[in-house]
């Protein structure tokens, strides 16, 4: 019976294995190919092989070593005893996991207990099992080989699938089993007979074992969707709280946004009832601006109304994933409840003076008042319709793959009221008494006090890419060379890049054309069109994406050669980790979170983003892009330039007349970027987030930047020869730069950029910051890599304005940073 | 040329009897025999290089770096294909092209000796002697690969088995 068992069990196995199994494994191998040494078919038995099977034969060690019931396994019943004892013997070591190492590596595996939940021996045993390794099977015990780690994988299916379909089969051939156990007198060698009754069984098992396969992976593509399903509802479950939290913070802006409008119209009531004399005049104002300030306040609840739509909108589509959220309703219940209040509140007092004069975007501005001037969830109805502006809070993608400026800060509008207050009562009522003034000024703490939740909350929200990008860079790769391909996309991966793969010069150019990318690394050495040429060709629509070469040339005559055709940069192979980093860090310095914002004190960023309306400089090509959002944006600029007699700056600027003590002090080391906003329109991808130092900056370079940006665009071009409209890129500072980025200004890539650089600090920072984003980037971030020599060279189309159209591809994709200043 | 210290005899028996390589090659390999008994992995492999290539590994198992080094002895295989049949052909600028293509993904890896020869194969398709220097006539070129690539042959087959044991070891 026993006996009919086993031999049943390796009849038919047998077959297979010596007909299928091996052609498999032999066919399967592709790594192996050139060495037939490890697997040969040949020879004797090895001898772990011979000194196990003796070890079983030798019946002296039966209670903890023997064969198992059916001998097609063998148990180590007490794994102790073993290591101490009969290892020693036979092998050198006692060590027991070597052991099963080695038992792994000629291709033995455990038998896992749980399937048939059978213990016989004890929980503490082992089994093994390898096909070819059978008690009365000793022929086939040659067959076993040290396995090549390349087949492993695919001989353990094989064997997985062979053992299943043994398992399987052998309970059906037990008839026929006892027919071949007759003629199997001797009971080793396989007879003829016995092949050919196999034959037929054969086929059945071969059937078999593809269907356990398929069983397997089916299994296995189960239970892959289940961890994927599972982990998106874990996502939606984040997603729904982030937004429940969203909403509270909206209520609560709005609260404060509502007592900040009460504590202005009673100082307004009582400013009036103060001054009589000059109630004449500001009646005369206020009654227009209470027409604005209605009207304001409509578009508030318009605004609003929208608001709690979008929710109720988002909500749905949420709660059609997961249903437990019963919270959005409520939010908009108070939402709700809050607009009414709003109209009702005295308009007419409202010293909302040059804000409702951008007729263009009145809903943009009241939700940016409403919003406590944060832009952080203030919906801007721009032309493409409501958005969310959010800095990062939800998925990144939201923002990135709607092109709208995630980051887009307008002035928080309660500052800016505030600096209207501060101003109107400024210029207007001058001969006024201080004490207006001072009135004045108690709204604008309270809204850097609103600000400050805020801009830490927005600090702390930042984070949504790893590694520290608000968006993960999107990088083309572009090589032959399938080896650096898989090498470097694992890295980029790592740093958390998305990542895309083009073989030679003709995909890669196909690839551009469909596709915007922060980044390319493009290889020279390529088949069908190389890295030059390739990079020739995208030069010719696009100036913005910056090219790397990666290449293992790089005499210098190579280096002029790569930088005139357009390349940005070179990467040596082969490259470390560290300078694949540095690269992306230079170039993709736009996309990283700014961590300045966690900075509670610091002017929140709203402040810093309002250009300064004077948009003097129009030589700004930066029309096109920004659209409707930064048209919203630079409708807010106007207002407030009007506001401004002193400055160019907006009256964001005000704001830090207030606190620029503070801001300027941390502002101080960072000279760059916001010193550019206030004089040029930006380029729309010009990073919209500005660094509240940005914003103190703005208050004193203000008037510097007007000749600044000029003097700077002059030599800009001089210098740089660089693709962007030098022209307009005077103000648009990438505020977002992190502050190491911003030193590296002053270091410029090689001998090129040094006469650039070579002006006062301040106004050094600024031109670079003028720089269209992917230059003045790159430049800022152009830490002298030791290992690439760079050479500015102009582009020849440099002088073209068209494509980049202030919309800097380079960062198209990720969180545009777009100079709120960018008026176009 | 240092062999391995595991398959020395395989690696003598496959140069000399399948690439018929010219006798002071051999000799050669069996003067650095005698010299070198043990393996200078040191040599034959750039760690820094390597390790970082492990590091990419999530996990113990090797499984990305694994994959990827099987990939590269695909690529070196058929890369030796080509190169003999453009070495057949005498065509040298075809092989200057693939021994630059080689040269990067072995340095890619780390492996160093390999890199250098293919480099140096490089160099030779371009008519540049080994350190790059102009000079060569097509004919000189020519038979200089001849010698090499038998040598760039050996040198990848010392590299293919230290990683294979490598990761025998490494994955069980």
């Amino acid at each position: 019976m026993d006996q009919a068992n086993v031999k049943v069990e390796y009849t038919i196995p047998t077959k297979r294995q010596a007909n299928g199994n091996n052609k498999k494994v032999i066919n399967n191998q592709k790594n192996s190919s050139g060495n037939t040494r490890i697997n040969d078919g040949t020879g004797s038995v090895p001898e772990f092989i011979q000194k196990l099977f003796r070890m079983l034969e030798n019946k002296a060690f039966k209670h903890t070593f023997c064969w198992g019931p059916d001998g097609t396994t063998f148990v180590v019943k007490d794994t102790n005893e073993f290591a101490k004892t009969i290892l020693p013997k036979h092998f050198k070591h006692c060590n027991f996991a070597s052991f099963v190492r080695q038992l792994n590596k000629y291709d033995f595996h455990k038998v896992r207990n749980a399937e048939d939940g059978q213990k016989p021996y004890g929980d503490q045993a082992w089994e093994f099992v390898h096909p070819k390794f059978r008690r009365d099977r000793k022929d086939l015990l040659e067959q076993i080989r040290r396995k090549t780690p390349g087949k492993h994988k695919k001989e353990e299916a094989a064997a997985a699938a062979a053992a299943a379909a043994a398992a399987a089969a052998s309970s059906s051939s037990s008839t026929i089993g006892k027919d071949n156990n007759n003629l199997r007198s001797d009971g080793i060698k396989a007879s003829q007979e016995d092949e050919l009754n196999a034959e037929s069984l054969n086929e059945i098992r071969q059937l078999t074992e593809k269907l356990q396969t398929q069983i397997t992976q089916l299994e296995l593509s189960q239970s892959n969707m289940e961890t994927t399903v599972q982990r998106l509802s874990n996502n939606d479950h984040l997603i729904l709280n982030e937004f429940m939290n969203l909403s509270k913070n909206m209520a609560a802006k709005d609260d404060l946004i509502r007592q900040f409008l009460q504590i202005a119209v009673n100082r307004d009531k009582e400013t009036h009832a103060q001054s009589p004399s000059s109630s004449l005049h500001n009646n005369a104002e206020s009654s227009t601006t209470s027409a604005e300030t209605q009207k304001l306040l409509d578009s508030y609840s318009k605004v609003s109304s929208a608001n709690a739509v979008q929710l109720d909108n988002i909500t749905k589509q949420l709660q059609q994933v997961s249903p437990n959220t019963p919270w959005p309703q409520q939010q908009q219940q108070q939402q709700m409840q809050q607009d009414p209040t709003v109209p009702s509140q005295p308009s007419d007092q409202h010293p909302f003076n040059n804000i409702p004069n951008q007729s263009n975007h009145p809903a943009v501005v009241a939700a940016a008042h409403m919003n406590a001037g944060s832009i952080i969830g203030s919906p801007l109805k721009t032309g493409e319709g409501l958005a969310f502006v959010r800095l990062g809070r939800l998925s990144p993608h939201m923002s990135v793959k709607d092109n709208k400026p995630s980051l887009e800060i307008r002035v928080t509008p309660e500052q800016a009221a505030a600096a209207n207050h501060q101003q109107q009562h400024q210029h207007q009522q001058q001969h006024h008494s201080q004490q207006q003034q001072q009135p004045m000024t108690t709204p604008v703490p309270s809204s850097s006090s609103l600000q400050e939740p805020l801009a830490s909350t927005l600090g702390m929200k930042r984070k949504l890419g790893g590694n520290g990008w608000t968006v993960p860079p999107r990088v083309l790769l572009v090589d032959d060379d399938s080896v650096y391909r898989d090498l470097s996309g694992k890295l980029l991966q790592v740093i958390g890049c998305t990542i895309d793969l083009a073989k030679d010069g003709m995909e890669a150019i196909r690839m551009m054309g469909a596709e915007k990318y922060d980044l390319i690394l493009m290889d020279i050495v390529m088949p069908n069109l190389d890295g030059i040429s390739a990079t020739r060709n995208i030069r010719q629509y696009d100036m913005l994406t910056p090219i790397i070469s990666m290449t293992s040339n790089f005499t210098d005559n190579d280096i002029v050669q790569y930088v005139g055709s357009g390349m940005n940069d070179i990467l040596p192979k082969p490259f470390s980790k560290r300078t694949l980093y540095g690269i992306l860090e230079k170039y993709c310095a736009h996309l990283k979170v700014m961590q300045r914002f966690q900075d509670p004190t610091s002017i929140p960023r709203g402040l810093g983003l309002l250009p300064p309306a004077t948009s003097t400089d129009t030589s700004s090509t930066s029309g096109n892009s920004s659209s409707s959002r930064s048209s919203a944006v630079s409708s807010v600029t106007p207002a407030s330039g009007n506001l401004n007699e002193n400055s160019t700056g907006s009256f964001i600027e005000e704001i830090p007349a207030v606190s620029v003590s503070t801001v300027t002090a941390t502002s101080a080391p960072q000279p760059q970027p916001i010193p550019q906003v206030p004089t040029h329109p930006i380029p729309s991808s010009h990073p919209v987030v500005n660094t509240p130092m940005s914003t103190a900056s703005m208050a004193y370079p203000v008037t510097m930047n007007p000749s600044m940006g000029i003097q700077h665009n002059n030599m800009n071009s001089q210098a740089y020869h660089q693709q962007q409209h030098s022209s307009t890129m005077g103000t648009a500072t990438i505020a977002t730069q992190p502050p190491p980025m911003v030193h590296n200004n002053n270091v410029p890539m090689n001998p090129v950029s040094t006469p650039v650089w070579s002006q006062p600090p301040p106004s050094t920072t600024t031109p670079t910051t003028t720089q269209q984003p992917p230059i003045s980037m790159q430049q800022q971030t152009m830490m002298p890599s030791g290992d690439a020599k760079l050479v500015w060279t102009p582009n020849s189309s440099s002088e073209t304005q068209a494509p980049q159209g202030g919309e800097f591809t380079i960062a198209s994709n990720g969180i545009k940073r777009r100079r709120v200043n960018e008026a176009q | 040329m240092s062999t391995n210290q595991v398959a020395p005899e395989f690696i003598k028996t496959d140069l000399k009897e399948k690439l018929e390589m010219p006798s002071d090659i051999t000799d050669q390999i069996d003067k650095n025999d005698k010299d070198k008994v043990s393996v200078n992995i040191e040599e034959l492999i750039d760690t820094n290089t390597f390790d970082q290539l492990l590091d990419m590994d999530d996990d113990e198992d090797h499984e990305f770096s694994y994959s990827l080094v099987v990939n590269y002895f695909d690529q070196a295989e058929e890369t030796f294909k080509d190169m003999d049949a453009a070495l057949d052909k005498k065509d040298l600028p075809e092989l200057s092209r693939l021994g630059h293509f080689l040269k990067g993904s072995s340095a890619a890896i780390g492996l160093k000796k390999v890199k250098e020869t293919c480099e140096k194969i490089q160099n030779i398709g371009n008519c540049q002697d080994e350190i790059g220097l102009k000079g060569l006539d097509e004919t000189e070129a020519i038979k200089k690969i001849t010698q090499i690539l038998p040598l760039v042959k050996a040198e990848y087959s010392e590299a293919e088995e230290y990683l294979k044991s490598f990761y025998e070891q490494e994955t069980r």
